[in-house]
């Protein structure tokens, strides 16, 4: 479903170049749930950020569900992030002067859908993930653990190929962490969705169901673990 | 989610800064809409008082009279006015006439010469011209037949005269001879014009023509036209009448139709304040435009993340565009509209009281009045709304297309 074949990626940091990922070759099949791990620096989020269409390798080659994305305009980028993919950040990065609801409803309506689709999938959506009843709640009235909530719904809600969760578990305590990862991985084996975690937390390195550890730009290692 | 209903929401989440934009909004279209109801008052002071005093919006004259004018040619004049004035009664496009001598005058107090400018009218026709009453201060107008004048209230205090006193004038007559008239001081004026308070006087025509010398003619016509431009019947009034007239008569010369667009000193001043004030205007929106880039762009540096948020979403950058350019609109519909209402608030209740400009106006070689009102123009109101509003949401662009250049992986970084 994902492919990536020697991603190399070279970015400049102050004066110095870094070589965040040094030929990389990862190949991601349907409803996987699988972490992405290593040091800081190591190239994880370089690598979830090419995945995710939202950063372009140097060279090599990705494909998204068969289609080749490295070398695409802008705007191709752009439709395949909106219709294809699901991100969750480590701040959550929900939009403050939105409810609980309308953040959910927002991916939706980028993709023009009715309003009366968009209402139904998005309060189910909310109620998938546990927040029914705070639908009408903005960010600020929400725990780190209900906004990360509404994120994972606001990133399955569209029923993306692929949910990109970056270090999703960081701002939160472990035990709200752990009830996330739970969530996500319920989610993942009864929607089948995909979902790829960069992360160097231990808990999330547990729960997956595979496990890349990166180093210095370069895959050191790739567990494939039984559920 | 509508990206409108965004928009304003985002406005709310700064609200200091958006009142600041809002407000730098409203005082430049305020300042604006109150300096073109100025600019429109004083543009209707102008022709007010061109039409009354100085030109007629079209004059005929005697062609040499102007060419000569330096000289004071008092003999070239208007012969068989009255014919002339039959003339042009039977013309539907001319509204009302003023047949006119122009009394050019000094009198003398003491060791001292006070120059006069008098203006002799037909008071039964001028009735139908202008308003002759509303510039009585105290006193009455002089009657025809009666050696009477209507004293500007600044040239009678010069002259040391009140009502119910005479006063002496020596002038010119037709036949270039010297003559000293007295008249009976019959009521003081207020002429709006400065110029004219301290130094016109109104009297009788018939007594002038007496004066003068001038028999069956007058120094000028001034016309106001029914419905056609002062152009158009200035050319018509060439083409058509100034052939059927005597140039014998008129000492080598001929009637000569002339718009107040061409004589007026004042129109051709306000011509060119037109485009000063224009480009005034255009600075004040430019300085308003600056305050809601400024906006834009710290709204965007604050909302970095947020915009890579979107972009990560599937945001198409255009609609990014639309999200800032609506905010935008908001702040600027705000401020426009706050603007024009709070410029329209000051003008209409400037344009009842006026605004006294006094001494300044003393030495204005124009015939612009002291006390001018501000009129509010429909259109130019509605065009500081629009111009204001279109400044401030194209002031958003820049910004706003920055915002949708950012590449999402940046955005996220913040």
């Amino acid at each position: 479903m994902i492919s990536a074949q020697v991603v190399h990626k070279t970015y400049i940091d102050g004066e110095t170049q870094v070589h965040a990922l040094r030929g990389i070759d990862l190949n991601i099949g349907e409803a996987e749930f699988l972490a992405i791990a290593g040091p800081s620096g190591s190239g994880k989020s370089t690598l979830l950020n090419i995945i995710g269409c939202i950063d372009t390798p140097d060279s090599g080659e990705v494909q998204i569900d068969g289609e080749l994305v490295t070398g695409r305009k802008t705007r191709d980028l752009v439709e395949i992030r909106r219709a294809k993919i699901g991100f969750v950040f480590q701040n959550f990065n929900l939009i403050p002067v939105l409810t609980a609801y309308e953040n959910v409803a927002m991916s939706l309506a980028l993709l023009g859908l009715r309003e009366a689709e968009i209402r139904e999938r998005s309060m189910t959506m909310l109620a998938e993930v546990g927040l029914q009843g705070m639908e009408d709640r903005r960010p600020s009235r929400l725990s780190g653990g209900q906004q990360q909530r509404v994120a994972v719904a606001r990133a399955l809600v569209k029923e993306p190929l692929i949910v990109l969760a970056d270090e999703p578990t960081a701002n939160l305590d472990s035990e709200t962490g752990e009830d996330v990862l739970k969530l996500m991985l319920e989610l993942n084996s009864r929607l089948g969705t995909t979902f790829v975690f960069s992360t160097h937390d231990q808990m999330v390195m547990e729960y997956a169901r595979r496990l890349c550890l990166l180093h210095d730009g370069l895959i050191v290692s790739d567990e494939h673990r039984s559920a | 989610m509508k990206l409108w209903n965004i928009a304003l929401r985002n406005i709310f989440r700064n609200g200091r800064r958006s009142v600041l934009s809002v407000l730098a909004v409203a005082v430049a279209a305020m300042s604006i809409t109150l300096l073109f109801a100025l600019v429109e008052g004083i543009k209707e002071d102008v022709r007010h008082n061109a039409w009354n005093y100085e030109s007629g919006e079209v004059r005929l004259r005697n062609s040499q009279f102007d060419r000569y004018e330096y000289l004071n040619p008092v003999h070239y004049v208007l012969p068989n006015y009255e014919a002339v004035l039959q003339e042009l009664e039977s013309m539907p496009e001319v509204a009302a006439l003023s047949p006119r001598i122009n009394v050019n005058a000094a009198a003398f107090r003491g060791e001292r010469r006070i120059l006069a400018r008098g203006i002799a009218v037909d008071l039964e026709r001028e009735r139908s011209y202008q308003d002759l009453d509303a510039l009585v201060v105290s006193g009455r107008l002089p009657e025809s037949g009666r050696a009477e004048a209507l004293l500007g209230s600044r040239l009678a205090r010069e002259l040391g005269v009140e009502v119910g006193d005479s006063a002496t004038f020596l002038t010119q007559t037709r036949v270039r001879g010297s003559n000293a008239f007295t008249v009976d001081v019959v009521g003081l004026a207020s002429f709006p014009v400065a110029l004219l308070d301290r130094a016109a006087f109104i009297m009788p025509l018939d007594v002038a023509a007496g004066y003068l010398r001038m028999g069956d003619a007058v120094s000028e016509i001034l016309i106001k036209a029914d419905g056609r431009s002062g152009d158009a019947l200035a050319e018509r009034l060439n083409a058509e009448l100034a052939p059927r007239h005597d140039s014998e008569q008129y000492l080598g010369g001929q009637l000569q139709a002339s718009s107040w667009t061409e004589l007026s000193a004042g129109y051709r001043f306000l011509r060119i304040a037109d485009v000063v004030y224009s480009v005034i205007a255009l600075f004040f929106f430019l300085l308003a435009g600056t305050v809601i880039i400024n906006t834009t762009m710290m709204t965007v540096h604050e909302r970095t993340q947020e915009i890579g948020t979107l972009g990560s979403m599937g945001m198409r950058g255009r609609e990014l565009v639309r999200l800032f350019f609506t905010e935008a609109a908001y702040l600027g519909f705000a401020g426009s509209l706050f603007g024009v209402l709070l410029g329209v608030a000051v003008a209409v209740p400037l344009g009842r009281v006026g605004i006294d400009f006094g001494a300044a106006m003393e030495m204005v070689e124009m015939d612009i009045s002291t006390v001018l009102y501000p009129v509010l123009n429909f259109r130019s109101t509605v065009w500081v709304f629009l111009y204001s509003f279109v400044v401030a949401v194209l002031a958003s662009f820049p910004p706003a297309v920055r915002a949708a250049r950012l590449r999402p992986v940046d955005a996220l970084r913040g």
